[in-house]
């Protein structure tokens, strides 16, 4: 399969990327899918999808708050420090007036 | 005596004669950090202090008379795993400043055995790479030949620098598709990867977490064994972990080899290797035949294909992993116009060029019209390669094979993507499979660089594949002392 321009453009788009026309194109993505292209002929039919290595079900636990009053240990780490002074996430907005 | 040439286990016995303190084993490798640290570039953020702190308590319980398991041992943490007040910047400007208010599981149980943090190694960006030099922060290099500057390998070579040359004793790293095994193997040092599931992945930074593999890198088979023992076990914070433990108290114990029957893998008969590779497998082949061991050949149908595979399903996890840094609760943020032009913008500075191809690919092998062709048929030859790897250990015990095709190669070395991703050949199957592998040295190359073997076995059979390891490296002999290396 090859991917256009547009396409890869798309890609960059949806994981929130902004690249140039020139940059994608360096990185040779298209190189990339062509050589994955090599699994299409292996004979998978009624072979389960295996998406990950663990035998065990998961475990359960009661569904109990097990921490708390951790509000300024999470805002730490924040890049606004005005929002941070005030005790929340300062994000852009995102309504129009 | 040369203190950063003890190993793990010569150095807890003489931390427990009272030979040496923690203190003064501390301060040598402070004091050789100071010397080649800048020059190897295998640590990120250095921990001093912390370092003398730890050093100080381990004295006073050695005074005591109640000593932990590793009371004392000074040791590098891959800068993936969150260390508590100390930043963990998984080698990405994106992470640059982080610095998170809680301890990873695999590093609090360092904690609880008692290390000396050194401080948190270099590696490639979101570990994606196999010479370390996606890092933001520049590459380690191999002490090796040091004017030759060559890799030490990746994603793990901060922590392979610094164990190789004596900036530490040993060390983590991660293995999401050899990140582990390979930079072991071309720096002459010891690399285990766990079985998926044996050591918590809670607080390590996600790459690709169905693949993802915390383990130990050492210079001896025994002193991994005695790191996996303190990083093991299982961990209600991490749904994949698995009820399972390690355990080995000074060394490990002999498994004999008499009439252990041990497997070749037929497909990799048609990979090329350097003569040298070949020689030494063959002759370490030689070595376990001698000692009573039964080779038998086993095969793999689709090992070769598991680089493909890998490849699709690693960057796919990579890029819905990743989607957790947008700028908004921590990292590196970069002003946009309006929201969605600031995770743009936040994103493209952030991240470097392999971890955006990787989550670029990622997105294509996931979008609805390839989704069925690649991401779903990779995890099909996926779950041929464990099902094979289950049948062939119906016939033996466990499989030898090589842990790469050659050397170390120079660090400016000018590779495609490709050629790259084709370095992990041999190492890949094994974390689609999910089981455990350790390279671990197999002799001296004629260029004078060191080369490694993997010992693979089925699942939760860590001991033995480290047991085995053992041999190998007994018959290997490689001297791998930091002092002789780097001849200094």
């Amino acid at each position: 399969m090859s991917f256009s321009k547009q396409q890869l453009q798309k890609f960059a788009h949806l994981i929130r990327i902004e690249i140039s026309d020139e940059k994608l194109e360096k990185m040779k993505i298209d190189s990339v899918i062509e050589w994955l292209d090599k699994l299409q002929k292996i004979d998978t039919t009624g072979v389960e999808p295996m998406l990950s290595p663990v035998q065990h079900s998961l475990l359960r636990r009661t569904d109990v708050v097990t921490d708390k009053n951790i509000r300024d240990l999470l805002l730490k780490n924040a890049p606004d420090e005005t929002g941070k002074r005030a005790g929340y996430f300062a994000v852009p907005k995102v309504m129009d007036e | 005596m040369n203190l950063t040439d003890l190993t793990i286990a010569e150095a807890l016995e003489k931390l427990k004669s009272g030979e040496i303190t923690a203190t003064e084993l501390t301060r040598a490798y402070l004091d050789r950090i100071e010397k080649f640290g800048d020059q190897l570039n295998c640590y990120i953020t250095l921990t001093p202090e912390r370092a003398l702190a730890d050093a100080a308590e381990s004295d006073k319980r050695y005074a005591a008379g109640n000593p932990l398991p590793l009371d004392g041992i000074p040791i590098g943490m891959k800068d993936l795993f969150a260390t508590r007040g100390i930043r963990t910047t998984a080698a990405s400007h994106i992470l640059e400043n982080f610095t998170p208010e809680y301890e990873s599981t695999v590093s609090q149980k360092f904690i609880d055995a008692g290390t000396v943090l050194l401080g948190k190694t270099n590696l490639d960006e979101f570990a994606m790479g196999t010479f370390s030099k996606t890092s933001f922060f520049g590459a380690p290099i191999s002490p090796y030949q040091i004017e030759n500057k060559l890799t030490a390998g990746g994603s793990s070579g901060g922590t392979t620098s610094a164990v190789a040359s004596g900036l530490a004793i040993g060390g983590t790293g991660t293995d999401t598709g050899g990140s582990i095994r390979f930079p072991a193997a071309i720096t002459g040092l010891v690399g285990m990867k766990p079985t998926y599931g044996l050591c918590s992945r809670w607080g390590c930074v996600a790459f690709a977490s169905s693949l993802d593999t915390p383990g130990p890198i050492a210079r001896t088979v025994d002193d991994a064994a005695l790191l996996l023992s303190a990083m093991a076990g299982y961990d209600e914070k991490d749904s994949t972990s698995a009820n399972a433990g390690f355990y080995v108290k000074d060394r490990l114990t002999q498994i004999g080899l008499n009439k252990l029957k041990i497997g070749v893998i037929k497909e990799f008969d048609d990979v090329e290797i350097s003569p040298d590779m070949k020689k030494l497998f063959d002759e370490r082949i030689e070595d376990l035949k001698k000692s009573g061991a039964e080779i038998i050949t086993v095969s793999i149908p689709n090992i070769l294909d598991a680089l493909a595979a890998y490849y699709i399903i690693a960057p796919a996890e990579a890029s819905s992993n990743l989607a957790r840094y947008d700028g908004m609760r921590y990292g590196l943020r970069v002003e946009g116009k309006d929201l969605i032009d600031t995770y743009k913008k936040t994103r493209a500075a952030g991240f470097g060029e392999e971890v955006q191809r990787r989550m670029v690919v990622g997105t294509a092998v996931l979008s609805s019209e390839s989704y069925e062709v690649y991401f779903m048929q990779a995890a099909r030859v996926r779950r041929l390669i464990a099902d094979a790897f289950n049948r062939a250990f119906e016939q033996c015990d466990l499989i030898v094979c090589p842990s790469s095709a050659g050397t170390a190669l120079p660090l400016d070395s000018d590779l495609s993507p490709l050629e790259y991703y084709a370095l992990d050949l041999f190492t890949v199957a094994m974390n689609l499979a999910g089981i455990p592998a350790c390279s671990v040295p197999c002799g001296l190359a004629e260029n004078k660089l060191p080369l490694g073997m993997q010992v693979v076995g089925r699942a939760f059979d860590d001991m033995r594949v480290l047991q085995l390891a053992k041999h190998i490296e007994e018959f290997a002999g490689l001297n791998n002392k930091p002092s002789e290396i780097m001849g200094k």
